[in-house]
């Protein structure tokens, strides 16, 4: 049956002969087989997978659904930062922000105990835009010329549907760059303006209001006449 | 079931009785004990005013769902201008 998500120019099939790929069997070759485990990609590592052997990267990123700690597993199989010279990077769930969407159409594939959760590459740049280094900037020419994808109009969609990586920062953290960086985004791929107040944040907050129904009239002071 | 101690749905029935209070009123036909209680639920922070909405969409008055007719229904109690 074909489908008409917009997102399915990426079939997610992994390549687990790259160097990415026999990193990580490497490293769930030295698991406990008594348990299971659930890992989740994120960083480049998921594009040389899946779309083309010779993308480079130092590391591979990746978070564990249950936030173990596998630092020191890593370590001792040899597999860690100034070990190897592809290396594992362990983080943590919050070090990938990226769009509600990224669950549903990631890659899931189970080798023996491990589940693998890859992220589609579309949920990979977008996580890329809170940076957007010369290296991230190349990141999305590199997709687009590899599938056509994402388009202008495509990358627009998904940026609406992931509206709250727009929000101010904390006070505690550094500047929130996803607006500036999506306009310089907008600017470098096609040339065009993009005003992400009225491109992205307008519309995506008129449809999260129209999905929560109208607002309700004062019943309360109604109540209390 | 409702089961004893567990309190999760109270601010969902205290909203739905504000509902029936409130259709009372556009009939006309509310009661001096509905005007009290009414006042003490407009009162009470755990009755908003989207869970009575919700209750005016969900119960059923008079054998009736609201249907179409709450634009009407609102208007009636003087909430909407138009």
């Amino acid at each position: 049956m074909s489908s008409t998500k917009t997102w399915d120019w990426w079939r997610g099939d992994v390549d687990w002969s790259t160097p990415a790929g026999r990193l990580l069997r490497a490293f769930f070759d030295g698991l406990p087989t008594d348990r299971r485990f659930h890992f989740i990609l994120f960083g480049s590592a998921p594009l040389q997978l899946t779309l083309n052997r010779t993308w480079t990267s130092a590391d591979v990123d990746f978070f564990s659904d249950d936030d173990d700690d596998h630092h020191e597993r890593i370590r001792r199989l040899g597999l860690g930062k100034g070990q190897a010279d592809l290396y594992l990077e362990p983080g943590y769930r919050l070090s990938f922000r990226s769009t509600p969407l990224m669950a549903e159409r990631a890659k899931v594939v189970s080798l023996g105990q491990v589940t693998v959760t890859i992220p589609h590459p579309l949920d990979i740049l977008i996580a890329k835009l809170a940076r957007l280094d010369a290296k991230d900037l190349l990141a999305f020419r590199r997709v687009i010329d590899l599938t056509g994808h994402p388009t202008r109009e495509e990358l627009l969609q998904e940026l609406r549907n992931a509206v709250d990586l727009f929000r101010p920062a904390f006070d505690d953290e550094s500047p929130n760059l996803y607006p500036g960086n999506a306009v310089r985004l907008w600017r470098e791929l096609w040339q065009a303006p993009l005003d992400v107040g009225q491109d992205i944040v307008a519309p995506a907050l008129a449809r999260r209001r129209a999905g929560y129904g109208d607002p309700p009239p004062d019943y309360r002071r109604s109540l209390a006449d | 079931m409702r089961i004893p101690g567990d309190d999760t749905d109270r601010p969902w029935r205290k909203s739905r009785l504000a509902a029936r209070i409130l259709f009372r009123k556009e009939a006309g036909r509310m009661t001096a004990r509905d005007q009290r209680i009414g006042r003490l639920l407009a009162q009470d922070p755990e009755v908003t005013n989207r869970l009575i909405q919700q209750g005016i969409y969900s119960i059923r008055y008079q054998g009736r769902r609201i249907g179409d007719r709450k634009h009407e229904f609102d208007k009636n109690l003087g909430l909407v201008a138009r």
